[in-house]
């Protein structure tokens, strides 16, 4: 199965990295889903949760302050200004 | 005659406890540099996402944006000197300044008022002693760059560039830095900020980042939320703020590279001293005994 090539980033550090089925954001339209094969899109992010459905099962949600969202042949690119995770997935 | 023997031990001494600092300035700078080209190349993914996503735009739309559009007749320029807090670093912040005041002089030739803005210490010391005018001035924390000093930069440069030129705005904006190549070769660099080249995403030159060749040629149409001026509204502030942020992080591993350079130098150098005045102690210390042997030696005679 296609799967999508993730990767969370800040000004200062790269927060995540990795394979996901799934990306969820919340852009200034509305929430977005992304599924492996979504058209090329770029959005802007405004605060609400975000979620990523992790390939080997787990999941990675949380808040994201402000940024956006790009998406490309299957690579995702989630740029953040500031992002707050629920739980202790950030280290990965 | 014993006081030149303490002469050169009083220097001995004393060349020993520079060289103590100039080993531990050394090590602290070693220790640290490695985190910050760590937090060079943490830097990296966001660049790379903005200037895509940049560069994605001006392929796909002809946009004209204040940031990006040329002034034909420019009438003022800002520029930003990045130098050290401390000395100590070779020729690190002179370097830049030398640069700085090429680029000053081409300014003033032209014609343009130029405004300046200093980062470090020893740019301020500079143009103080010059009893020149500069126009703001940042210190404290060169060596180690820090997300909120680039976010100040920003809004400060931003405010400038959007300003009119009546109410003291800036046509262009200057980052004179020295770019971090290696940890031997650090080079002084002038960076035109704004307005911005935007290049397209399939020309893009080595000028961002050098692992930046994963990308793809696309040819895909992107769909922009919620309009493409909206976006690039939103994603320039961003890409400068980037831009000054890795400005930032390559000063700051230039001046530990530089620093670390220098000491190892002065280390160096402080040994040599050493064994140079241990030779001459010894030899003022056998000239001693020698006199004193050959007093004795002719009083026995004159017996």
């Amino acid at each position: 199965m296609a799967e999508l090539i993730v990767e969370v980033v800040a000004l200062d550090r790269k927060i995540w990295a990795g394979t996901a089925k799934m990306v969820r954001v919340r852009t200034t339209e509305g929430d977005i889903g992304i599924l492996p094969g979504h058209e090329s899109v770029a959005g802007l992010l405004k605060p609400g949760e975000f979620a990523v459905e992790r390939v080997d099962g787990g999941r990675l949600s949380g808040h994201i302050d402000s940024g956006f969202i790009s998406v490309d042949s299957n690579r995702v690119t989630v740029v953040a200004d500031e992002v707050n995770f629920d739980g202790q997935s950030e280290s990965e | 005659m014993g006081a030149q023997i303490r002469v050169y031990r009083q220097k001995i001494t004393s060349t020993s406890s520079m060289k103590k600092i100039f080993k531990a300035m050394e090590m602290i700078a070693t220790s640290r540099i490695n985190k910050s080209r760590q937090s060079l190349e943490a830097a990296y993914p966001y660049a790379n996402a903005l200037t895509r996503a940049v560069s994605q735009i001006a392929s796909q739309h002809n946009i004209s944006h204040p940031l990006t559009s040329t002034v034909d007749d420019v009438r003022r320029s800002a520029v930003v000197i990045f130098t050290s807090d401390r000395g100590l670093a070779g020729s690190y912040s002179s370097n830049v300044l030398k640069r700085a005041e090429g680029l000053l002089e081409m300014l003033n030739s032209e014609g343009r008022e130029v405004r300046v803005y200093l980062v470090g210490r020893k740019a301020k010391a500079y143009f103080d002693f010059r009893r020149r005018d500069y126009d703001e001035f940042w210190t404290g924390d060169t060596d180690n760059a820090n997300p909120e000093r680039a976010e100040e930069l920003t809004e400060r440069l931003l405010g400038d560039i959007s300003a009119s030129y009546d109410d003291g705005g800036v046509d262009e904006i200057h980052l004179v830095y020295t770019a971090f190549k290696s940890m031997v070769t650090q080079e002084p660099r002038v960076l035109r900020l704004l307005p911005l080249e935007v290049v397209d995403a399939n020309d893009l030159g080595d000028e961002v980042s050098e692992d930046y060749q994963d990308l793809e040629e696309t040819n895909n149409n992107f769909e922009f939320e919620p309009n493409p001026e909206e976006f690039l509204n939103e994603i320039l502030p961003r890409y400068i703020k980037s831009r000054i942020y890795s400005t930032l992080c390559h000063a700051a591993s230039s001046e530990l590279a530089s620093r670390q350079r220098a000491m190892k130098a002065a280390g160096d150098n402080a040994d040599e001293l050493i064994k140079k005045y241990t030779r001459l102690m010894n030899n003022a210390r056998q000239a001693e005994i020698t006199t004193e042997l050959t007093e004795i030696v002719s009083g026995a005679e004159a017996l």
